[in-house]
């Protein structure tokens, strides 16, 4: 039937029209408009715009994040204060950097893409999503939501650890950020990476890890203040490798090791011989050679103990006190230098050795020194503070003595590769801020005292609390504030202070510490081996930092008692505690075992006559010989003071420098042994054993008796091959 | 005898006797009589009977401030050891001063460098221990230097040192016979915005009631009288980038403005007040020119910018694109620049807080101004030529007196704005508005006491002007906002459209 079109279907074929016609109408007017999808979208200046800044390199601290900033625009380090940023990028130069009414025109993108002269070069495309974000946060007016944007309280890497077969082998990594209402989001894109050892393994900008050669790298990745990183183990393909059977485990220490090892397909060194043995570890824990009696028995010895014994034997010693002490010494620059004097050192020194000596806990004698008002003459410890002219210095070198850390980099900036902030920094010094120093009546004498008053932080110019690191405000009602820091520094739950104190004690034997530079703590430098780590650390505190304990631990292990390795994975070995290190006997203890196996003794200033090397207490008193062989001066916390490197100079000295030819002239060693009527072998027998803990080989014997043989004085070619085995290698290195 | 007494005394003898005596006496007499006694005596009592009723005792030198110096000072700064060449354990030796110069300006402690260190106001903050001294040794000091730093109670204040005189001497800048006025501009817009442009700058002609805004890629030109019937006056199209400071010559005739594209080009053009044409086009510069003027003859512009170099362009020249000079004193950028209205010197200020006095001729740096510890945001100088003024992002505004320039200190600084100062100019009678970050606009006389304020800015103000035709000041937001206000009574007067859409 031909019927007009009912309502109802006109009804709804206008409405069809209509939403049709909706679909295909622009979205927008008049241009300028944001479109529903851009407004749902608001940019974060906190969460996105900052996190571009730091990934592009823009606040790096070789631009823009650099102190003054580049040609006057100046960015926080890595974005850590992103209100100062926003005013910085915003208001500082109305309309410039940032053109409000006409975003396109802002110079900010203008540099990033290029469009002008930008010393950074290009950064990114116009079409890429940093612009376009950058760019619709101007749109919407470029606000700052310091207060409303979550807060990001972690950053965590997957995964953490990583093994990889063969060259180019590859793994994705993802970097999830965690803000304090539970989000998560993956800024894989926006993080910073880098690899600590790219010829092992390197990670891409897209978080790809690519791995080369191998060995064990520590890949990191950045984003906002935090660091987090994966440990990445390379081997080549098919090494064919077997961890073989029969490898024993003294105690917890090899076990930890030896799972690294296992892992990284390193067999360890075997366990070096009884000889050697005896030589290493009375050099390592009382600084002297063992007797040829010592030896000889304790190499025929069939107790299966033995060698634990020694140890304790040894650990007994006056000796080993002597040497520890020494060692705490060089760590708390005790040395005399305007305007602390001699006798104030000395007094500090003889208090510092008391304590060891009568095994007064470590917690009590550092609170005792940290918290230390009053003249140093009546409270030696109050010496410690003497030297330091500076507030802030003082807290540095408690922080890197004690805490292994260096937060000096925070005083002006927040740390580049950790996560101390200059608020961290600052909350430190405020521990110390109020010590003062003033003369006393005796005019050698200062005496140390504290004021009442407040620290304030350089840029906010706010009273800053005194903070422990990593944790929260002290308990501000302590008169001094020391007190506070004192019982924080001791207690177990520190979590830094165990740790420093193991691996600098470690480090002691190995030559090299779990982390290493001991006094470089950082989250981009991690630990060889975090297990063995925590668990040394553990051992302490149940010890009451007990350091004769974990030494005792420490000697009695596997892994102190290997013998070396070369080969092409010898570095690595040795990094793991897999093979020793050959390490050059320091200063003041080579001094001393030439002087023992010469039978001769040294003046030293200040002391009586016939002291050890070992025993100066002032860091000024030294000798040539000293000197050459590196002595530590004393006079910074850094651990690189006590100087091990082989140079010319050193060989040198032990040629032509007095020390040796007048120790072998004076000791007249030779001299009794000729008159005693004592063979030649047995002579040449005796010089090899006492200096190199061995007899000579078949073949060295027979050349040195050559030598004799050839003419010469007998005296003469004697003490010549005496000068020669000081002057060897094996003599000047432990081994 | 009588002032011996008490005049009280004298007065019931007096009347007694009178009463007593017989003599008749006219009141008129008697009433001159008794008051030249109680004033004589009055008079006397003063110099001969103490000091009990006179004017509370002064602080002293040797009673007070001694003192102080002797507790808190005087063990770096006496005879043997001076820190700072100062020696404050006697009264002589204070007034010699330190090697920074008079440490005690008498009358005025605020002025005083002794003051300004020990209330931490300046640096280096004495003691150098960190903490203030007492505060009531602080006030003391403080009443001693304001009852005129005198040694011994009963001293002499010492005289004021004598300045020239710096009253406002309003010859000259006389008022052309035909004052320019805008007419028949067009007033297409030329700037496309997606929310109200921040007004970079705003200058007033001298003698017409017309402003000029720089804002976008234009300079609009509106009536000064914010309810005038055609509040538009013409819009003067940007081509380059956009402009940043737009001023009008000192006879109103003409209009400079100079701006570019950040860290790409940099140029200025000068256009006929009444015709809007534009005369001249000039720069090729690196960078946005931040700020120009022209100078009063109009022969000579000056540029800065981020390139650190003041140029200067003498338009007589055959060939005035090149720059006749390029000075590069100034170690960052050059932010503010202007030429004393005789056309004798050039002042010019960087980022950094640097400023120099110049030559205006040849540019030539006459003196370094040290006051300024933040970035110079903008300089005024007054229609004398006497005195000109420069404000900082440290808050502080500075005045200089040019014959004193030597010495490079100013006559006066005072915190005009909290967070920044960033925008000065004088008005006709010699007062100096300024607006700054405290989103406040303020007047301000020599003394550095504030007069006025404009309130009602939601925002940071960027810029100022006044119009002293008109009698109004207006100010540039951060909002994009242009306000106006009753110079005289702080009255709002409304807004104005920083991106006009003039209806067709």
């Amino acid at each position: 039937m031909n019927r007009l079109p009912s309502r109802a279907l006109f009804k709804s074929f206008a409405v069809l029209t209509v939403v049709v016609l909706g679909t295909l109408a622009p979205t927008s007017c008049c241009g300028n408009e944001p479109t529903e999808a851009e407004t749902d979208s608001t940019v974060s200046f906190v969460n996105d715009v900052v996190p571009i800044l730091s990934r592009h390199g823009c606040n790096a601290g070789s631009c823009h994040g650099a102190a003054r900033g580049k040609d006057g625009f100046a960015l926080s380090l890595f974005g850590y204060d992103p209100a100062g940023d926003h005013q910085t990028l915003v208001r500082e130069i109305p309309g410039r950097r940032i053109d409000l009414a006409m975003p396109g025109e802002s110079l900010l993108l203008a540099k990033a893409t290029g469009s002008v002269p930008h010393t950074g070069g290009k950064l990114f495309e116009k079409d890429s999503d940093a612009y376009q974000k950058l760019l619709h946060w101007i749109e919407q007016t470029a606000k700052f939501d310091g207060e409303t944007a979550p807060q990001l309280v972690q950053v965590s890497m997957t995964p953490k650890e990583v093994v990889l077969e063969g060259h180019q082998a590859k793994q994705p990594a993802k970097v999830l950020a965690i803000y304090e209402d539970g989000a998560e989001r993956d800024v894989t894109n926006l993080a910073a990476f880098s690899s600590s050892n790219s010829n092992v393994a390197s990670i891409s900008n897209d978080g790809r890890i690519v791995a080369d050669r191998p060995g064990e790298a520590f890949v990191m990745a950045r984003f906002g203040a935090h660091t987090v990183g994966c440990n990445v183990i390379v081997h080549s393909k098919d090494d064919g490798f077997e961890w073989p059977t029969g490898i024993e485990e003294a105690n917890y220490i090899d076990v930890a090791i030896l799972e690294k090892l296992r892992k990284l397909h390193i067999v360890p060194a075997p366990v070096c011989s009884d000889a050697d043995f005896i030589r290493r570890v009375s050099i390592d824990l009382t600084g002297r050679l063992p007797s040829r009696t010592e030896l000889a028995s304790f190499v025929v010895d069939e107790d299966i103990e033995k060698r634990a014994k020694l140890i304790d034997r040894l650990l007994s010693t006056d000796d080993f006190e002597r040497l520890w002490a020494m060692k705490w010494m060089d760590l708390l620059k005790v040395r005399s230098i305007n305007p602390v004097s001699d006798k104030s050192i000395w007094k500090f020194s003889q208090w510092l050795k008391q304590n060891i000596h009568d095994g007064v806990p470590i917690k009590q004698w550092l609170t005792e020194m940290l918290t230390a008002s009053g003249g140093e003459f009546e409270n030696p410890p109050a010496t410690f503070f003497q030297d330091l002219p500076d507030q802030k210095k003082v807290a540095e070198d408690v922080a890197q003595v004690f805490l292994g850390m260096r937060i000096q980099c925070a005083q002006c900036h927040n740390h580049p590769f950790d996560r101390w902030t200059m608020d961290d920094y600052y909350g430190f010094v405020a521990f110390f801020d109020m010590v003062r120093r003033k003369r006393g009546t005796d005019p050698r004498e200062r005496i140390i005292f504290s004021v009442k008053g407040k620290t304030l932080h350089p840029v906010t110019k706010e009273v800053v609390k005194p903070r422990f690191l990593g944790g929260e405000n002290a308990d501000a009602t302590s008169a001094d504030p020391r007190i506070a820091l004192a019982s924080w520094m001791t207690s177990d739950d520190n979590p830094y202070f165990a740790p420093n104190l193991a691996n600098r004690i470690w480090e002691q034997f190995f030559g090299i510490g779990i982390v290493n530079e001991v006094d470089d703590v950082r989250v981009s430098n991690p630990p060889v081996n975090q297990v063995l780590l925590d668990q040394l650390a553990e051992r302490l505190i149940a010890t009451e930092f007990d350091f004769k304990a974990l030494a005792r631990d420490i000697c009695n292990s596997h892994a102190y008692q290997r013998g070396t390795m070369s080969g092409w994975n010898s570095v690595e070995a040795e990094k793991n505690f897999g093979a020793a290190k050959l390490r050059r006997i320091r200063a003041e203890v080579l001094l001393d075992i030439i002087s023992q196996v010469t039978e001769t003794t040294d003046d030293f200033a200040g002391l009586p006559a016939g002291a050890s090397a070992t025993e100066i207490p002032d860091g000024k008193t030294t000798n040539h010989f000293l000197n050459t062989f590196g002595k530590s001066t004393r006079q910074s916390v850094c651990a690189c003071e006590v100087n091990t490197q082989p140079n010319l100079s050193q060989a040198l000295h032990l040629i032509n420098g007095d020390t040796v030819h007048n120790k072998i002239g004076r000791g007249k060693v030779i001299q009794k042994m000729v008159k005693s009527k004592t063979p030649n072998p047995e002579i040449i027998e005796n010089i090899f054993l006492r200096c190199l803990a061995r007899s000579p080989t078949e073949r060295e014997l027979d050349q040195l008796m050559s030598e004799l043989k050839s003419g010469g004085k007998r005296n003469q070619v004697l003490q010549d091959i005496f000068w020669a085995v000081l002057n060897s290698r094996e003599f000047v290195f432990n081994h | 005898m009588v002032c011996n007494l008490n005049h009280w005394q004298s007065l019931s003898l007096l009347t007694r006797s009178l009463r007593k005596s017989h003599l008749r006496m006219s009141r008129l007499k008697l009433l001159v009589a008794i008051v030249c006694l109680w004033v004589g005596c009055l008079c006397h009592q003063s110099e001969l009977c103490g000091d009990e009723k006179g004017d509370s005792a002064k602080f002293n030198f040797a009673q007070h401030a001694k003192t102080v110096f002797r507790t808190h000072c005087v063990s770096c700064h006496n005879g043997n050891r001076s820190e700072g060449d100062l020696n404050l354990a006697n009264y002589a030796a204070m007034m010699q001063g330190s090697s920074s110069g008079d440490v005690i300006e008498p009358g005025s402690p605020d002025d005083s460098y002794l003051f300004q260190l020990i209330t931490h106001a300046e640096s280096p903050e004495m003691p150098p221990s960190g903490q203030k001294i007492p505060a009531e040794d602080i006030e003391m000091i403080r009443k001693w230097i304001s009852d005129g730093a005198i040694n011994r109670s009963g001293s002499k204040p010492l005289a004021k040192k004598k300045r020239k005189s710096l009253d406002l001497n309003l010859s000259p800048g006389i008022r052309p016979k035909n004052a320019a006025m805008p007419v028949g501009l067009p007033v297409k817009p030329n700037a496309e915005t997606t929310r109200a442009p921040i007004p970079a700058s705003l200058s007033s002609s001298p003698w017409s009631p017309v402003i000029a805004m720089a804002a976008a890629n234009q300079i609009v030109l509106y009536h000064a009288d914010p309810k005038s019937k055609q509040s538009l006056l013409g819009i003067l199209p940007w081509e380059n980038g956009q402009p940043k400071v737009v001023r009008f010559s000192r006879d109103g005739s003409r209009l400079i403005a100079a701006g570019g594209r950040a860290a790409a080009i940099g140029n200025f053009a000068i256009w006929d007040v009444a015709t809007g044409k534009r005369e001249i086009e000039l720069g090729d510069e690196l960078d946005s020119v931040l700020t120009a003027d022209l100078s009063s003859d109009g022969t000579l512009v000056a540029t800065g910018g981020p390139e650190r170099v003041v140029r200067l362009y003498d338009l007589n020249e055959a060939d005035a694109e090149e720059p006749a000079a390029e000075l590069r004193e100034h170690a960052d950028w050059v932010t503010a620049i202007q030429f004393s209205p005789d056309g004798k010197y050039l002042v010019s200020g960087d980022r950094a807080g640097g400023l120099i006095l110049r030559i205006a001729r040849t540019g030539e740096s006459l003196f370094r101004l040290a006051s300024h510890k933040a970035a110079v945001t903008s300089i005024s100088w007054r229609a004398d030529s006497k005195v000109f003024a420069s404000g900082s992002e440290s808050g502080k505004v500075s005045f200089w007196d040019v014959s004193n320039a030597e010495t490079g200190k100013p006559l006066k600084t005072f915190d005009a704005h909290a967070g920044g100062c960033l925008a000065i100019e004088f008005t006709r009678k010699g007062n100096l508005l300024s607006g700054g970050r405290d989103k406040m606009v303020r007047l301000w006389n020599l003394k550095g006491k504030s007069l006025r304020e404009y309130k009602g800015s939601d925002e940071i103000v960027t810029s100022v002007c006044v119009n002293d035709e008109t009698k109004h000041v207006f100010a540039g937001t951060f909002s994009g906002q242009l306000k106006t206000w009753r110079l005289n009574n702080g009255q709002p007067r409304g807004d104005l459209a920083t991106n006009p859409q003039p209806e067709r």
